[in-house]
């Protein structure tokens, strides 16, 4: 048995203490990753955040900075959104993928509620992840879901959070949120592991094993009901509300399938990368 | 021939030079956010 190496988590500034932040400020932290990725060697870039959706992926500065860390040899992984519930666009919270979750490069994740077992049958979606197509490009987004409802994670010294909501407190040092925030991590920590396992695997290679191997196996629908305002959602399960499935890491990690070429999320049937680059 | 030119400021706003040469504010991207929920479903 040979020793793996351990995973070391850093952080880059993104967002201010509130979760807020500029365009400016997160694609300078994309940056500063792009720049220590030899020095501590950077194989996972987790964006938990997003924003509307101005314009095309292949303009949008927010888009550029996370294809350019993918094209560094970073794993890009950004949650969809928490616009699921959103129809004030008339579209039952479809087309609501934030930016940078909408560039077709990076794995976009969404959210699942486990319910709180670790029994994986009775699990369904979150009705507030966002669902896609993406705006302006219609790429086929989330990429895959993962658990990101009351989600209990370790408490910073401090957090913001903590103080605002202290009902969200489990323990002195645990916490519990909900939201694609908390589902893309869950995906990040499995390419993670996908690296640990294998270093020589390529961001797209990471993205094609987790989407290939996420389970298929979906209710044609699940209705899930606010617990302050009693409303009532459904959500269909279809592609552009779990995208290639929910993210098995076992299979993942034991898929040997090595994939050539590209992942980018589809938008129409044979749209080749090089395809995507002449139309900038 | 003039082509237009955005520029991300610091504070996140970007400015378009048009090319007729005018700036105009092309949009704020001040709106950057985490995608937390505080409370999720049962």
């Amino acid at each position: 048995m040979s020793a793996w190496r351990p995973i070391r988590i850093s952080s880059t500034c993104a967002l201010d203490a509130n979760g807020n932040g500029t365009d400016s400020s997160v694609i300078q932290a994309i940056f500063t990753a792009i720049l220590l990725k030899n020095k501590y060697n950077i194989r996972v870039l987790n964006l938990s955040l997003g924003r509307p959706v101005f314009e095309p992926a292949y303009r949008d500065p927010l888009c550029l900075a996370a294809e350019a860390a993918w094209k560094a040899g970073i794993v890009v992984v950004v949650s969809a959104g928490n616009g699921g519930r959103d129809n004030s666009q008339g579209t039952q919270g479809y087309g609501t993928i934030t930016a940078p979750g909408n560039d077709p490069y990076v794995i976009t994740v969404g959210a699942m509620n486990t319910r709180g077992t670790t029994d994986r049958s009775n699990d369904v979606m979150a009705s507030y992840s966002s669902k896609g197509p993406t705006t302006f490009d219609h790429f086929a987004k989330p990429d895959i879901v993962a658990p990101g409802n009351k989600i209990v994670s370790t408490l910073p010294a401090g957090l913001t959070l903590s103080n605002e909501f202290p009902q969200n407190q489990v323990s002195p040092d645990f916490f519990s949120l909900s939201g694609t925030s908390m589902a893309t991590p869950v995906a990040s920590g499995a390419a993670a592991l996908m690296l640990q396992q294998n270093p020589a695997l390529t961001p797209d290679q990471i993205k094609a094993r987790l989407m290939r191997t996420a389970t298929k196996k979906f209710p044609q629908f699940s209705v899930a009901v606010d617990p302050d305002t009693n409303i009532p959602y459904t959500t269909y399960n279809d592609i552009f509300t779990v995208g290639a499935g929910y993210l098995d890491i076992r299979a993942a990690m034991n898929d040997t399938v090595v994939s050539s070429g590209y992942a980018l999320s589809n938008s129409n049937p044979g749209l080749e990368r090089s395809d995507f680059a002449d139309r900038r | 021939m003039l082509s237009p030119t955005a520029i991300l400021d610091s504070s996140g706003q970007i400015s378009l030079t048009g090319v007729d040469g005018q700036n105009v504010v092309w949009g704020n991207r001040s709106s950057v956010s985490d995608m937390t929920q505080i409370v999720g479903e049962p």
